[in-house]
């Protein structure tokens, strides 16, 4: 019973420490994909 | 170089007779350039919508069930997170072109893992189908019933579909619903064995629909919400929102006491309970190779259209569904088919919402039909990529001897769906309480193996899961392992609080783990036999592409197909139309790579199936009896098409010979060549494409631009009009070609301005004047549709220069 619980809290802070970071990622990812969406195309640098 | 003679027999992996190998061995030209034809990150996107978005018609139900009213929270929070895992698979699609989860998992943890990933992958893909249809025939059922309903009410339903009680024939919403799956899964099967055409255009089109009704949707939705008296937020996502069914409990059912202790334990249940609502996210990385340069940026492209799209479709529908419909009727009524229900609870008139209902119905049709397709296609793609790294033995690989297809594959798929469909009786509840088990943990497999690789992988590598902090020379990736830690915290609590997808999770994928394990150990033997005798018999020369100079053919040679070692009328009627002292022969073969297939093959990569070693031993078999030469070639590609396209551009040959396709026309065969022919870059050339029946009639089609075809009558119109204009003084240095131009000017002129009255009267025209003939985007491929009398000589010899 003991043994349950402590996996039980332990799973809780190791999904809410990983959603407090995933929640930085979504953010800058968000930002940086956004980016890439509206950026344009470089131009092929002319060969030669 | 040359085949020009064999020795002996050689030995097949299997116990055939064997000779001693010769000492001139036949070049074997083995492409590493996969040949594939590529796609805007738009098509990528509409790809993978097709899987990811379906699912939008039953995640939110099956939340609803398991966790209560707060529901729509948790599937928001679902979307949301689904950035981050894609951001996950952006970056394995970063280093590795195929970086699907058993490439990505094979790469970091090794092959037992990579198996062990592949089967939850698995378990993953077959459920794709079944549930998908499955929901697919809930909302059609509850369509029909509610149509009944409506039509008792009006009094137009005849009185043999009303009971004693007067009520309406009502269809059992499961049974109806597993019919209809087990029919269109059915179809499907059949599609795939014959060889479906996939389109990213049809995705496309699906996905343009699919956004019409989402715009009405959150509209209508957001409006109805204003108007309704008593709509409101669900309840918040606090545990004392949470009221859990008995299903959701899981094994915890057996632990009483834990329950009221659950506590912030319960967010983590409710989060796995949505899970699968970002199912669908592996085709991401299946899509990644075919994505158009520049490939990483459209990639991120798409992966945020992907995830934008989702967002607001699979979280603000049920958000709408929850704030418009009664909780009774969400958990009674419409808990399979939420959308339908949505679109009966808007404002207005009965009349529209049954239209609109309608037209939900249809759009889940498309996009969860679409989904069963995806899944085969999908889990044929797997099974394939694991039978080419030889995990599989070559039993799956052999090609069906009437399409061509990996049909064993494709039955084993088919099969396991069917037993699924048959278990479920149709109930989407536990359908996706199952499915839920393959789509988290081959998440979570990706993201354990992508965080081994960022000590283990020394390789390029285009972007990385941000933010990462650097202390000293120790890089710490925060993001990848937030990632990992939210995925695999809520896999091991989905393991007890998920019985259902734990018991059958758990039993497929051991049972494919064993299956994978046993047949890997005896295919290790029976490839490293069929590698040698390969050595010994076949020059093997692996080159990253191929052009006609590294595979020593002179320009204006024959290339010829064969796929089928039994049937080699295709090669016999090329050698007995062609002197190869004149002109080079290439047999060659495709090899077709599963989908989600790496755009590169090394070396180690490619292994012969006994079926691709009986085809270059009959070619030579065959050119032997003609005392003539062949060269050989194997290429890797994702469409047959566009690899003999590309094939013949490369090798500068003028004629492509292939045997007549038992599943579609010569003419189907020239078209779909001709497109693949308009898709290559310039500079490329024509040639002429030879399809050959097993009696030795040939038809020959024109690829690329050429002269077409005058008849007499046409020659004469031109002279009559170049004599009758050239009367005027003015028009004294007139010639023949100048009046074709003028014509032919004019015509696109008119076209440009007329194009329906143009198009109408030329199939008028053609109707009642020419003989069917093959066209391919405006453009005549022109084909003497001729008998083999008519090309009963020698092929076209090696054309002038300037083709070069």
């Amino acid at each position: 019973m003991q043994l349950a619980i402590f996996a039980m809290r332990l799973l809780e802070v190791l999904f809410f420490v990983g959603l407090a970071g995933s929640t930085v990622v979504v953010l800058i990812s968000f930002v940086e994909d956004g980016i890439e969406l509206f950026g344009k195309d470089e131009k092929p640098e002319p060969r030669g | 170089m040359k085949a020009g003679h064999r020795a002996g027999k050689i030995s097949m992996a299997s116990n055939r007779t064997t000779f001693a190998p010769p000492s001139d061995r036949v070049k074997l030209i083995v492409a590493s350039s996969v040949m594939l034809t590529f796609i805007s990150f738009w098509r990528a996107a509409a790809i993978v919508l097709n899987d990811l978005g379906s699912s939008a018609f039953y995640a939110g139900g099956i939340a609803e069930q398991m966790v209560g009213e707060a529901a729509p929270w948790f599937i928001l929070g679902i979307m949301l997170f689904s950035f981050a895992v894609r951001a996950v698979y952006v970056e394995s699609c970063s280093m590795f072109t195929r970086a699907g989860v058993y490439r990505v998992v094979k790469e970091a943890l090794g092959g037992g893992f990579a198996k062990l990933s592949v089967s939850a992958l698995m378990f993953d893909y077959i459920l794709t189908g079944p549930i998908s249809g499955v929901s697919a025939g809930q909302y059609i059922t509850g369509l029909m019933n509610e149509l009944m309903t409506v039509a008792a009410q009006s009094n137009w339903l005849p009185p043999a579909l009303m009971d004693a009680h007067h009520h309406p024939f009502q269809f059992d919403m499961n049974h109806t619903a597993a019919v209809f799956a087990a029919v269109v899964t059915t179809y499907y099967w059949w599609q795939n064995i014959k060889g479906i055409e996939e389109s990213s255009s049809k995705a496309l089109r699906v996905m343009q629909i699919t956004t019409v009704m989402v715009v009405i949707l959150l509209f209508w939705g957001s409006y109805s919400v204003f108007f309704t008296p008593g709509a409101h937020l669900p309840p918040s996502p606090v545990p004392a929102h949470l009221s859990f069914s008995s299903d959701a409990l899981g094994f915890l059912r057996g632990a009483p006491q834990l329950l009221p202790l659950l506590g912030l334990f319960g967010i983590l249940m409710a989060f796995g309970h949505s899970i699968l609502a970002m199912s669908g996210e592996e085709t991401l990385a299946q899509v990644n190779r075919e994505i158009q340069h520049p490939k990483l940026k459209n990639l991120k492209r798409a992966a945020i259209v992907i995830a934008i799209y989702s967002l607001i479709f699979t979280g603000g529908a049920t958000l709408l569904a929850s704030m418009l419909i009664p909780p009774y009727q969400i958990a009674h009524v419409y808990q399979d088919n939420l959308i339908a229900g949505l679109a009966m609870y808007m404002v207005g008139p009965l009349f529209w919402r049954i239209v609109f209902r309608i037209f939900v119905v249809l759009v889940g049709f498309l996009i969860l039909s679409g989904a069963i397709n995806t899944s085969m296609i999908g889990s044929t793609g797997v099974l394939m990529r694991v039978a080419e790294d030889g995990v599989l033995t070559d039993w799956f690989r052999k090609p069906h001897s009437k399409f061509g297809t990996s049909y064993r594959i494709v039955n084993l798929v088919f099969i396991l769906q069917m037993l699924t469909i048959i278990a479920s009786r149709g109930d989407v509840i536990t359908l996706g309480e199952a499915y839920a088990f393959g789509v988290i943990w081959s998440f979570t497999f990706n993201s354990l193996a992508m965080l081994v690789l960022r000590w283990k992988y020394k390789g390029e590598r285009g972007w990385k899961v941000p933010p990462n902090i650097r202390i000293g020379n120790f890089e710490i990736p925060v993001g990848l392992l937030s990632v990992f830690l939210v995925l695999a915290s809520t896999a091991i609590v989905n393991l007890f609080t998920k019985s259902v997808a734990t018991i059958s999770g758990v039993l497929f994928a051991a049972a494919f783990f064993i299956i994978f394990t046993v047949s890997e150990r005896a295919n290790q033997r029976k490839h490293a036999l069929t590698a040698h005798q390969m050595k010994d018999f076949f020059q093997l020369e692996h080159q990253d592409t191929v052009s006609r100079e590294s595979a020593a053919i002179r320009p204006g040679g024959v290339m010829v197909t064969m796929h089928d070692a039994s049937n080699p009328f295709a090669l016999k009627w090329t050698l007995s139309h062609t002197s190869t002292e004149e002109q080079d022969v290439v047999v060659i073969n495709v090899r077709m790579m599963g989908a989600g297939g790496p755009e590169y093959l090394s070396a180690v990569d490619q292994s012969f199936s006994e079926h691709e070693q009986m085809i270059f031993t009959k070619a030579i078999s065959v050119a032997e009896s003609f005392g003539k030469k062949v060269s050989l070639l194997l290429i890797p590609a994702g469409d047959v098409f566009a690899a003999l396209a590309q094939g013949a551009s490369s090798l500068e040959v003028d004629s492509v010979v292939s045997g007549v396709s038992s599943s579609i026309s010569a003419e189907e065969q020239a078209f779909h060549l001709g497109l693949a022919w308009e898709a290559l870059p310039q500079p490329k050339r024509q040639f002429n494409f030879y399809v050959v029946n097993s009696t030795g009639e040939a038809k020959v089609f024109y690829i690329g631009p050429h002269a077409p075809k005058l008849s007499a009558e046409d020659v004469q119109l031109v002279h009559r009009l170049w004599v009758n204009m050239r009367r005027d003084p003015s028009m004294q240095d007139l010639h023949h070609s100048d009046i074709i131009t003028y014509a032919l000017t004019h015509l696109a002129g008119q076209y440009a301005r007329e194009k329906q009255e143009i198009l109408r009267d030329l199939r008028n025209y053609r109707a009642t004047e020419i003989p069917s003939g093959v066209r391919l985007g405006g453009q005549d491929l022109a084909n003497s549709s001729a008998s083999s009398d008519d090309v009963s000589g020698q092929l076209p010899s090696p054309r002038p220069s300037r083709y070069l």
